[in-house]
């Protein structure tokens, strides 16, 4: 059986490899995709149009950076909340913003969860990965976790 | 009113002469009347006189004793004729002269008829001796074809002639020749009688000589006729003065009011065009004031708007490289770090904390920006609250720090933004923390009291405090009153003061500069008139 796949976009490319290296560290049996850009995101999930090439119950969570260039992670998520196929996919959102308007916001646009970058200190991209554990295994709502828990 | 006048003039000259129509059929009733009298008085003389001719033809030229008898006679036979004298020539032209017996006729009235006698034969003269008296001179042909006329002077009873005169209408008489000439009877009311009330009428005398007569109205016919009309007259000349008067008064008044109003009326328009230009003038500056204002402010936001963008974007783009600096820094001491030499781990740790101070600094910088925001959401905070909450997140920042003395004293509550409040006690307690560090016995204390308009809070600590004079430059953004002993961004306090500030409070500090410091700061009450650019007294 495959393992469940999550999608983290950011256009922080050094995020990206921190959180790849994170969650490996974390020995999660995770399938990891990475998107540069919102529009990036936007065609994996099969939102521009075209076939998805992530799509659930394989594709269990999506982790959005909030502030990229051009489709920010709002937009992304607003598309995901639009869209019949998706709109139950779990989305996280991960900033460096710990301003109180943007975790609003985010959750007003139908956000599961905010996560804050943290840097300088130990194990960097613990916080995300620890997300990731919990949205992979720990949540029992989505269908192909809830089977692999059981 | 110039009708009202016409009309009264019209009518009071119809009635004058409608009065002036029967005040002449009266006089000329009177006339008749007084001619017919006249006429007849005359004729009677005439007859005494013919009677005394009569007489003096059957004596034949009697001597002036027999004339004297005679005239006796008929005076008493004619009881009307009173006086009578007669001249006579006889035929060798000696003029001889009868004598009046009476003894009644006066001797001035005597002399006076010798004088006229001696006039030409046929003048017929009047011999007024008073005004009562008419005497009438009647020429009398001789029977004896002499040239001896007999002058009958009649003399008309003075009582007789007044009171005809007033029977019929008090009228004066006139006798005048056949020529014209006048002879003068009496003074006539000439100057009185107006020409239209004279009247005309002729006089047969009993000789056949044709005399004219005038008769007028006397004085005070005259005024009793007149005087009516003249004071109708001059009561409607006077009212028509006064009415003209008033009328000409009212029409100068009109003429000096409306000038006056005109006047006026030119003064207002002028003061009136002179505010409606100043209003506008003042409406333009105005306009152009707002336009400032408006531009100004515009800019003011635009800047603030693009110094905030700024700040967030510097932050937040600066973020991820310095964040990617700690982070692989991190990774590399952890995965790799063993296999570095001791000096390569150390130059590891020197990077890790020169990128740490880098981000420790952004932190700041954005709670700079973001302390200068408008109060998110203000709402009844507890304060012991989150002083405990703010001073635990103030340790963990810095770690350690756990030999202080913590206590937080009876904190009235405030009405202000949460986070925003949090924030700056997590500043002020970082910032005590910070200061006290290699003190003994630490001790920060957090307090407040409260009156009608506002809030105080303060945080105490028993570090080594500041020189009391630069107080002031504590809160300014970057201002560092220690050296590098002390670590820290430069913004904890002007974090503090901005946030206050946004609030409407104040902020201030206290020390003497050896025993610690007091950093207090107010908070308006809902409802209170606090008041953000009144100064604190403390603060002077």
């Amino acid at each position: 059986m495959l393992p469940p796949a999550i999608l983290i976009v950011d256009d922080d490319e050094d995020y990206l490899e921190i959180a790849g290296r994170a969650i490996r560290r974390e020995r999660l049996d995770t399938e990891v995709h990475m998107a540069r850009t919102g529009a990036d995101a936007l065609r994996l999930l099969g939102l521009d149009g075209r076939q998805a090439e992530l799509s659930p119950p394989h594709l269990v969570a999506v982790f959005v950076d909030l502030n990229m260039p051009v489709v920010d992670g709002w937009d992304v998520l607003r598309r995901v909340r639009a869209d019949e196929r998706v709109k139950r996919l779990p989305v996280v959102m991960i900033s460096s913003s710990s301003r109180v308007e943007d975790i609003r916001r985010s959750y007003d646009f139908g956000a599961n969860s905010y996560v804050v970058k943290r840097y300088g200190g130990a194990e960097p991209g613990r916080d995300l990965a620890r997300a990731v554990r919990y949205w992979t295994e720990l949540n029992c709502v989505n269908p192909m976790t809830w089977r692999r828990s059981a | 009113m110039l009708v009202g006048i016409a009309i009264s003039l019209v009518v009071w000259t119809r009635a004058a002469s409608q009065r002036r129509a029967e005040l002449s059929g009266m006089l000329g009733s009177l006339a008749d009347g007084t001619t017919n009298t006249l006429e007849w008085q005359l004729d009677r003389d005439a007859n005494a006189v013919r009677g005394l001719g009569m007489l003096w033809q059957m004596r034949g030229t009697s001597r002036e004793d027999a004339w004297s008898l005679d005239a006796g006679l008929v005076m008493d036979r004619f009881p009307g004729v009173q006086w009578l004298a007669w001249v006579a020539r006889d035929s060798s032209e000696q003029r001889f002269v009868a004598r009046d017996t009476t003894a009644r006729v006066p001797p001035r009235v005597l002399r006076q008829a010798q004088f006229e006698l001696n006039a030409p034969a046929n003048t017929i003269l009047d011999r007024w001796s008073d005004a009562y008296e008419l005497d009438v001179f009647v020429p009398v042909r001789s029977v004896r074809d002499s040239l001896a006329i007999i002058v009958g002077e009649v003399r008309v009873d003075s009582l007789w002639l007044k009171r005809n005169a007033l029977l019929s209408g008090d009228l004066s008489i006139t006798l005048l020749a056949e020529n014209g000439r006048r002879l003068p009877l009496r003074v006539l009311p000439d100057r009185l009688a107006p020409s239209w009330m004279r009247v005309r009428r002729t006089l047969t005398s009993p000789a056949g000589t044709i005399l004219g007569v005038d008769l007028a109205p006397s004085d005070d016919l005259v005024r009793q006729v007149a005087m009516p009309w003249s004071s109708l007259f001059l009561v409607t000349e006077a009212f028509l003065s006064i009415a003209v008067g008033v009328l000409l008064l009212s029409l100068l008044r009109l003429r000096d009011f409306s000038a006056a109003l005109a006047r006026t009326n030119r003064d207002l328009d002028g003061r009136l065009a002179e505010l409606s230009r100043r209003d506008r003038e003042l409406n333009e500056l105005n306009e152009a004031l707002e336009q400032r204002v408006h531009d100004r402010t515009a800019e003011l936001s635009q800047a603030l708007r693009e110094v905030e963008t700024f700040s967030h974007s510097i932050s937040h783009d600066l973020r991820s490289p310095i964040g990617a600096i700690l982070n692989f820094a991190a990774v590399l001491e952890e995965d790799y770090g063993a296999r570095f030499a001791a000096d390569g781990a150390r130059l590891i740790e020197r990077i890790r904390a020169a990128a740490g101070r880098a981000n420790q600094l952004l932190d700041a910088l954005g709670e700079f920006a973001a302390s200068g925001s408008s109060p998110e959401e203000t709402h009844a905070v507890d304060m012991a609250e989150v002083a405990q909450r703010a001073f635990a997140e103030a340790k963990g920042r810095e770690g350690g720090d756990d030999d202080v003395r913590f206590t937080v004293g009876a904190l009235p509550p405030a009405w202000a933004d949460p986070a925003l409040v949090h924030r700056l006690l997590v500043n002020l307690l970082g910032n005590a923390l910070k200061f006290s560090r290699g003190r003994e016995a630490r001790v920060i204390e957090v307090g407040g009291s409260e009156d009608s308009t506002e809030n105080t809070y303060w945080v105490r600590d028993n570090g080594r405090g500041f020189e009391p004079g630069r107080a002031e430059e504590l809160f300014e953004p970057f201002r560092r009153l220690h050296g590098a002993e002390v670590e820290g961004t430069g913004l904890g306090l002007a974090i503090v003061a901005r946030s206050v500030t946004r609030m409407g409070g104040h902020v201030w500090a206290e020390s003497d500069g050896a025993t610690g410091a007091t950093f207090s700061f107010t908070l308006p009450r809902p409802g209170g008139k606090g008041d953000a650019s009144a100064g604190h007294p403390d603060r002077g």
